[in-house]
């Protein structure tokens, strides 16, 4: 599930970097994050839904799932929850894990990117016409329904009894974000930021904070079980409802353009800010240990050092958007989305040595001036000599022509 | 007999009409036979209406603009041999890089390219800061708007003047650049023109053509408000007598203009996203070597349009600041007439009958022929082309 459980923490003790490759699958697509199970990995695949040895990358078995956009799938016991097909013909549907036989599938009538949460033997989605829907996980009987503002395309993050989730109005563009009874369905507090919020990260919780970064330039800390704001933070660019915040010491967030912030959970001060070549628009960091790990629309992995916000290590892991990470402490999977998707495997690599690169985004003044300097002084001197060369050329030329052309014998 | 072949090519390759359409360094352009006569550039000559013309045969149109070669190569070798007007340009994109990395907006390898462009090209990129701005503090953004009009104001202004000054081979910068004071406050309000403009047309264009609306702002922007910048420098006036004649030049028949506005358009763009490809959409916020070395290359770019734009308009100036000498005159009777037939008090009409209405500055410089200056004490031309400023030698009369 996102974020590796219903709350959505996003946190693992490891591995550490730096990291090597352990083994990668080609012969699947994913379309979302993997998920961990025992001795397994689950993955979402255009069409399929396809489970593979953790420790070898072996392909176990695979089921048929109607195509149509997901998020990741869910572990509830024995069976694995994941949306399948599109438009209306969108459902929620579960197979055991031992077989990849069906179990059930209900029709929720429109898409749920977000994917499923579950939790206490429940189901939770939201979907794209602005509906909070929970099923029992064994039966896929529906318990309640709750209709939210707009589109919900973010992940339940469900904890202490409640279900969070972000409605988007993009008519508006109003964001709400709503605290619902997890037993009932019956909205307990909701938030809205004066002005325009779409463009909603997903929300985490994690020891009675509920985190969630919103259209309003702002990542906002609620009490979870009040709904009191607990503190905001700006941030430069807004988010995407696959976007989950990882949260230990230090929540880290990923924005629409590339830059990942770490602040602090208490306060929401910002701590560094470290920008990746590529977009985070499908994927979310995790954190395994003290470093934050994260892939990015570029097709790049980092691991940045949650302390002093330096780059301590980067791989290119394919061509196209990484989506979440999941670890099961002894190594990170990472899923390469798209048609040119792979599955990668990453452990601790013992030989390896660590990078200590800062942000792009940090201004070296002085090496700034000097590049200037001796980028001016040569181009200005280039473009001097040339122009006056051209110049005294041009001038010999036309100081010459009147006298060719003179004509002669009076013809003036 | 090869010597008259060789001239009667020269010739015909040239000017049509008009000889060669350049002149040489340190004086002014030679206005065409076209341009120079009374029918020239006029679109009103021809009174058949619009499906005669269309439906009949086809008139050549001979633009008053030199051809864009010509206007090129002397934008070029004026301001581009000149170590002033490159270090000024150079000076000026350190400076708005480090007022964007001030406001906390660091500008990308394709920013870099677009800062110091001619107006409006920047505009789109102000108003991104501006916008990022106003989620943090209004009165934050509005004072950075208001410096960074300013900032821009300066460093357009300090460019414009000594461009033109090295597009006509003046070899004094620091006397033309008395004028700046009164030339930047001029583009301050060009700018403020442009960016509400932009703006203002933004907001239908978008809704109809989504983001190629911001390409057709510029070039219409470009196109129509390009020469405001130079007239600004050259003739001393305020900033919306600038747009206005900066407006009628653009619109003087002919399509060497807008060829030289497409053109340039097409090459910024161009340069831009290659700036891009090189250096990545997430540009460093330091600048290397080569980032810094195409931002300076696209800023001599910058200052070759400015100073064809400049070469032009010397082209055209006399023409142009008759024909709005005329216009305003002709508005001011009109004025005059309907004030008459008005029915105001009589008290009102003695006051305003003893004022009379001040006679622009740009009406004085059309009122003669040639040589003449929009303005009291500014540089003003004498027959050789060269100028000379008007109250030195009203001091050295006393």
């Amino acid at each position: 599930m996102v974020g590796g459980n219903a709350s959505h923490s996003g946190t693992t003790e490891g591995p550490a970097p730096p990291y090597r490759e352990a083994w990668s699958i080609s012969d699947v697509k994913p379309v979302a994050g993997p998920i961990v199970g025992a001795h397994v990995l689950i993955v979402v695949d255009a069409d399929r839904v396809v489970t593979v040895e953790r420790a070898t990358g072996r392909l176990v078995w695979e089921a048929d799932r109607e195509a149509g956009p997901a998020g990741p799938g869910a572990l509830a016991g024995n069976l694995v929850i994941f949306s399948e097909g599109k438009g209306r013909d969108a459902a929620i549907s579960a197979i055991r894990l031992e077989d990849g036989e069906p179990a059930w599938s209900v029709p929720t009538g429109a898409r749920s990117l977000g994917g499923p949460a579950v939790e206490g033997g429940r189901v939770f989605v939201g979907t794209s016409d602005g509906r909070v829907l929970a099923f029992t996980a064994n039966e896929g009987s529906r318990l309640w329904e709750y209709r939210a503002t707009g589109r919900v395309d973010t992940s339940p993050a469900v904890a202490d009894g409640l279900v969070y989730v972000v409605g988007e109005d993009l008519s508006s563009g109003a964001a709400t974000m709503y605290a619902l009874d997890a037993d009932t369905g019956r909205e307990r507090w909701r938030f809205s930021p004066s002005g325009p919020g779409v463009r909603v990260s997903s929300i985490s919780v994690a020891e009675g904070t509920a985190f969630v970064g919103l259209g309003d330039f702002m990542v906002h800390a609620f009490d979870a079980a009040a709904g009191a704001e607990r503190w905001q933070t700006p941030v430069r660019v807004p988010f995407s409802s696959r976007l989950v915040p990882a949260v230990g010491d230090r929540v880290v967030l990923g924005d629409l353009a590339g830059n990942l912030y770490g602040l602090e959970a208490g306060s929401g001060e910002l701590a560094w800010m470290f920008r990746v070549p590529g977009d985070l628009v499908l994927a979310s960091p995790i954190l395994a240990g003290d470093w934050a790990v994260v892939g990015d629309g570029g097709g790049q992995a980092s691991a940045i050092d949650l302390s002093s916000g330096l780059l301590v290590w980067k791989r290119d892991v394919g061509v196209g958007p990484v989506g979440p990470i999941a670890s099961d402490g002894e190594r990170l999977y990472l899923a390469v989305l798209g048609p040119r998707g792979r599955l990668v495997a990453l452990e601790h690599d013992p030989q390896g040595s660590l990078l200590a690169e800062p942000s792009p985004t940090t201004l070296f003044v002085g090496r700034a001036l000097l590049n200037f300097a001796i980028a001016a002084s040569a181009l200005g001197a280039a473009l001097i000599f040339l122009i006056r060369w051209l110049g005294s050329g041009r001038t010999e030329r036309e100081s010459s022509t009147p006298l060719d052309e003179e004509p002669k014998g009076g013809e003036a | 007999m090869t010597d008259r072949r060789r001239g009667r090519r020269k010739a015909s390759r040239g000017e049509p009409r008009g000889g060669r359409g350049t002149a040489p360094r340190g004086q002014p352009p030679p206005a065409t036979s076209d341009a120079s006569s009374p029918e020239a550039g006029s679109r009103t000559g021809d009174r058949g209406g619009w499906l005669r013309r269309a439906l009949g045969p086809r008139q050549t149109v001979v633009s008053p603009f030199p051809p864009l070669a010509a206007s090129l190569s002397r934008g070029a070798l004026g301001p581009g041999g000149s170590p002033v007007v490159l270090a000024a340009a150079f000076l000026g994109l350190l400076a708005l890089w480090a007022g964007f990395t001030l406001l906390d907006a660091a500008l990308s390898a394709q920013g870099m390219v677009y800062v110091l462009g001619v107006p409006p090209v920047h505009v789109p990129l102000d108003i991104g800061v501006v916008q990022s701005l106003l989620r943090t503090s209004s009165t934050l953004a509005l004072t950075s708007v208001l410096a960074l009009g300013a900032g821009r104001g300066l460093i357009l202004g300090t460019l414009a003047i000594l461009v033109h000054d090295a597009v006509r081979g003046g070899s004094n910068p620091r006397a033309a650049l008395r004028r700046l004071p009164r030339v930047a406050v001029a583009m301050f309000g060009i700018y403020g023109v442009e960016v509400g403009l932009f703006l203002f047309l933004l907001l239908f264009a978008q809704s109809i053509l989504g983001p190629a609306a911001v390409l057709l702002i510029l070039v219409l922007g470009l196109h129509f408000l390009g020469f405001a910048p130079v007239v600004a420098a050259a003739e001393g006036v305020p900033a919306g007598a600038a747009v206005r004649i900066g407006f009628r030049a653009s619109r003087l028949p002919g399509a060497r203009h807008v060829t030289l506005v497409l053109l340039y358009i097409a090459t910024v763009l161009y340069v831009g996203v290659g700036a891009t490809a090189a250096a990545g959409e997430t540009a460093p916020a330091t600048p290397s070597v080569l980032t810094w070395a195409v931002a300076l290359l696209a800023t001599f770019g910058h200052v070759v349009m400015l100073g064809a734009l400049a070469y032009r308009w010397d082209a055209v100036r006399d023409q142009v600041l008759a024909e709005d000498s005329r216009r305003q005159e002709e508005r001011r009777a009109a004025r005059g007439r309907g004030r008459g037939r008005g029915t105001r008090p009589a008290s009102s009409r003695k006051t305003s009958s003893r004022k009379s209405p001040p006679r622009p500055a740009e009406g004085k410089a059309s009122s003669r022929t040639s040589g003449t200056t929009a303005r009291k004490g500014a540089a003003t031309r004498t027959d050789t082309g060269k100028p000379k400023d008007r109250r030195s030698k009203r001091g050295k009369r006393r």
